[in-house]
């Protein structure tokens, strides 16, 4: 049976579970020690004001997810009020972003795994995500349930009991005078802030999940906006119990989270820290799985990938339309590059939610009938205000991130048009290309061979060099002779 | 017709390893430096980083993207 059969008609309880499910993810746990290198104790205020513009910019959400309860989430909505290339840019994104989010969880399982066994961590993670790759095809309610009460059990004691210890400790100190509290100046606290985003975006997987509520146009909203004010009000005063607690500057050589909960409450605070961290990662996976599952089958749909990937009929399809995203998850997350990540989910959730916050003017404009169950507030400010804060913030993800994200929109550019101009042309286009390639690198051969340049690679390959470029352009020659040429039959 | 689909399949393959090896190349220049010390083995100057980044990562793409049309054209969809 599959996921979205099992989770027909949720209700509202539900459907917040499933709101925290994703902002109760891993995220926390693996950025929150960078984010408070970022912004010292400041990081508090960070917190608080990424709830705010995560809040302001989820109202959109709400008004779409209310509006427009059909597979796709992000994608249908920029579908239906842009459609065309901006609509796939944003299915794009939101998966590149849901890829990013299961490697993350990959890593915050290894992390806290290795808490209790130091040894073959990696490759138990990548044995977890192929599992959960499975189970998330056959539905997980009660995973959902259970790891969103351990959540809130464990980071509730911790800020219950380590309260009083900040007291003690003279913790409050960092919190007082400007210069301890933002040790990095104002620059520091918006540079955590688009590193923190990614902490509170996974409320809205549950507008992946709303063709399955029983009434989505009132539970929808509801859901979104309880489950940020509850992430909101828990994160940062999670963070102001780490921050008071932690020495600044300090190498430590176990996960932050775990090293403040043996702080607060003894051994047994690490295990249990370090089994809440466990459980982030699954409830991370599961909902993101979903969520990744609901874009390509939305991306599948309407042709953009092939359609045996995001077949809800075929059993193939079901688990293809999940395996092809955990398969580069999993290549990303060996990487072991986990503040990169960090930055790309959320540079991809940022562009996103500016893509959310225009569908949402758009379709204002576009089909003002439209039936509206939930209306964002102050409009048109809200949406403008997402739309400038997303792009702020994008400003502040690293320099290699901002790349690597260029170059994720450069190939959607590149496979948008490809299904514009149609299999046939594809493929005389894709052959003159490769005859263009075999030329020029016939041509960088004969200099090559007559003195005139050199290459780098020269001092790897030395004299053999030459016939090597030799070889790759009569690959490219015969290649795109086999482009064009091919069988005629199919083309009448 | 039987040698074009091998050739093709030859051709298909070695333009996606040519392909996977050309994003490889690219990923260990600008973000892992210092596995086989590839900058200095290259003698690559920090400038041209991004300008070889970005030449093999899109020849790169572009080499698989050919491969897989050639193998699936001259193989998979001859029957169809």
């Amino acid at each position: 049976m599959s996921r979205i059969e099992i989770k027909s008609g949720i209700g509202l309880p539900y459907s917040v579970i499933l709101a925290l499910n994703g902002a109760f993810g891993i995220e926390f746990f693996v950025l929150l020690e960078h984010s408070i290198f970022l912004a010292g104790p400041a990081v508090v205020l960070s917190l608080f004001l990424c709830g705010v513009i995560t809040m302001i910019s989820l109202f959109s959400y709400c008004e779409l997810g209310a509006s427009i309860s059909e597979v796709g989430g992000e994608y249908t909505f920029a579908k239906v009020a842009f459609g065309g290339f901006t609509s796939f840019l944003t299915g794009w994104m939101r998966w590149i972003s849901s890829i990013a989010t299961i490697a993350l969880s990959a890593a915050g399982f290894a992390h806290f795994f290795a808490y209790f066994f130091p040894a073959n961590a990696t490759l138990v993670t990548i044995l977890l995500v192929v599992i959960f790759t499975f189970i998330s095809v056959r539905g997980t309610k009660e995973i959902d349930i259970i790891t969103v009460a351990t959540f809130i059990l464990v980071f509730t004691s911790l800020v219950i009991m380590g309260l009083p210890k900040v007291l003690e400790t003279g913790g409050l100190q960092k919190f007082t005078s400007l210069q301890t509290f933002m040790p990095k100046g104002v620059p520091g606290v918006f540079a955590s802030i688009m590193y923190s985003f990614s902490m509170f975006v996974g409320a809205r997987a549950v507008v992946a999940g709303s063709p399955q509520m029983m009434n989505p146009k009132k539970d929808l909203p509801r859901a979104i906006l309880y489950s940020i004010a509850i992430i909101t009000v828990l994160y940062c005063s999670v963070a102001f119990i780490v921050v008071g607690l932690t020495p600044l500057n300090q190498n430590l050589n176990q996960p932050l989270l775990t090293y403040v909960a043996e702080n607060v409450m003894g051994p047994f605070g690490g295990v249990l820290m370090s089994v809440a961290g466990l459980s982030a990662a699954l409830m991370s996976l599961t909902t993101t799985m979903m969520v990744q599952r609901s874009i390509v089958r939305g991306l599948s749909r309407d042709g953009y990938l092939p359609s045996v990937i995001g077949s809800s009929e075929s059993r193939v399809g079901r688990y293809l339309s999940v395996g092809v995203g955990s398969i580069i998850a999993i290549l990303l997350f060996i990487t072991g590059l986990i503040v990169f990540i960090g930055y790309i989910s959320g540079f991809a959730s940022l562009l996103v939610f500016a893509l959310v916050n225009l569908s949402l003017i758009k379709l204002r404009k576009k089909k003002p009938r439209l039936d509206r169950p939930f209306r964002a507030p102050l409009y048109p400010y809200t949406p403008i205000v997402g739309v400038v804060l997303s792009v702020l913030l994008m400003l502040f993800v690293e320099r290699s991130a901002l790349l690597l994200g260029l170059e994720f929109i450069i190939i959607a550019i590149i496979i948008y048009h490809l299904k514009m101009v149609g299999y046939h042309r594809l493929r005389l286009a894709v052959g003159g290309a490769n005859l263009g390639i075999s030329g020029i690198t016939a041509l960088i051969a004969y200099m090559l061979m007559g003195g005139e340049i050199s290459l780098p690679i020269t001092k790897i390959f030395g004299e053999n060099v030459p016939n090597l470029i030799i070889a790759v352009s009569l690959i490219f020659f015969i290649s795109g002779i086999l482009n064009i040429i091919s069988r005629k039959r199919r083309e009448v | 017709m039987r040698v074009k689909s091998v050739l093709a399949s030859l051709v298909g393959l070695l333009q996606i390893l040519i392909g996977v090896s050309a994003i490889i190349a690219a990923y260990l220049i600008y973000y892992n430096p210092s596995c086989f010390e590839v900058r200095t083995l290259l003698g690559l100057r920090g400038e041209y980083v991004a300008f070889f980044f970005l030449i093999l990562g899109v020849v790169g793409f572009f080499s698989i993207i050919s491969g897989i049309l050639v193998i699936y054209e001259w193989t998979f969809a001859r029957e169809g």
